[in-house]
């Protein structure tokens, strides 16, 4: 499922919805963004818990957001920050002192509701689909995201994985977003990009 | 005009084909990322080069970087969906003539093309 012209336009679709986000968090941290280019795959379900072993992306203190979202799409997005302890949470803000543990998690559920918000919404409009998101919560270090992530084994034995890493410039600090689609949202997406490629030829 | 369009997606080359005004009479050719960009302007003849900036290995900015210390100076308006304030002025810094935000309309890449003198 997903021809490489489809999963072509699905990147593209993504890039646009990021570039808003990496501007969005560019302002509110006050640093450039460097973005990369957006990976997607369609994976078999079982492989998912592999996606989400973050040891192998930073031997780090890492942070976890997760939010889903439902509509005419129905999926989670995880947001994992890298970098993000009090510290150097104070110096991006250019506070004197390390911020309060509430302040702290407000912070990382703002940028993940600003990232996955631009991101999951980007993917949604130009394919005609509204979305309406879960309000994020903060899952700690090291999550065991497979269980939420995996769900019902009556959504098929595939998963769509879109996969954004950012960094900011001169700054220890990255973030990742990874959006999981259950197959029958995937075969959904898959009908939308048909349509949106159509309307390109035309 | 003999056009170059590069960016990384098949999609995202597709979209700019479509909204090119048929009076800039454009004569469109693609590359698939930097280094094939880099590899078509030094061998063939490019009047202008429509640019993305997220693409893998060969970046625009390094595009532009190669071809601005190399002395080139080939038209290019960048093309993209970063559009954060200090990635328009590094691209015009590295002498790019206009930066335009993914996914652009007829009317507002028309604009562009006449601002900079070339329709």
């Amino acid at each position: 499922m997903l021809s490489e012209d489809k999963r072509d336009a699905l990147q593209e679709i993504v890039n646009i919805g990021m570039g808003a986000a990496g501007a969005a968090l560019a302002e509110v941290l006050g640093a450039f963004v460097e973005l990369a280019v957006p990976r997607i795959d369609v994976v078999d379900r079982k492989r998912v818990p592999l996606l989400l072993d973050t040891a192998a992306w930073s031997d780090g203190e890492i942070e976890a957001v997760r939010q889903p979202f439902f509509g005419g799409i129905i999926g989670e997005s995880l947001m994992l920050f890298d970098g993000a302890e009090p510290a150097r949470l104070a110096d991006l803000l250019g506070h004197a002192a390390a911020p309060s543990v509430e302040e702290q998690q407000e912070l990382l559920l703002d940028l993940a509701n600003v990232v996955i918000g631009a991101c999951v919404g980007g993917i949604a409009e130009p394919l005609e689909e509204v979305v309406s998101f879960a309000p994020p919560s903060r899952l700690g270090g090291r999550p065991d995201a497979s269980a939420f992530v995996l769900g019902d084994p009556a959504d098929g034995r595939q998963a769509l994985v879109i996969n954004v890493d950012f960094k900011l410039e001169e700054r220890r600090f990255r973030g990742r977003v990874l959006v999981f689609l259950s197959e029958p949202s995937l075969a959904r997406i898959d009908h939308a990009i048909h349509r949106f490629l159509d309307a390109l030829a035309s | 005009m003999r056009v170059l369009i590069v960016d990384d997606s098949r999609t995202a080359r597709m979209m700019l084909r479509k909204v090119l005004p048929p009076a800039l009479g454009a004569d469109v050719l693609e590359a698939a990322g930097g280094s094939e960009a880099l590899r078509r302007v030094e061998t063939e003849r490019i009047d202008l080069m429509f640019l993305d900036l997220t693409m893998p290995e060969v970046d625009g900015y390094q595009v532009l970087k190669t071809l601005k210390d190399a002395g080139r100076a080939l038209p290019t308006i960048v093309v993209s969906a970063d559009i954060q304030p200090l990635a328009q002025q590094r691209v015009r810094d590295l002498g790019a003539l206009a930066f335009v935000k993914k996914s652009l309309s007829p009317h507002d890449l028309a604009s562009v093309l006449q601002g900079a003198g070339l329709l």
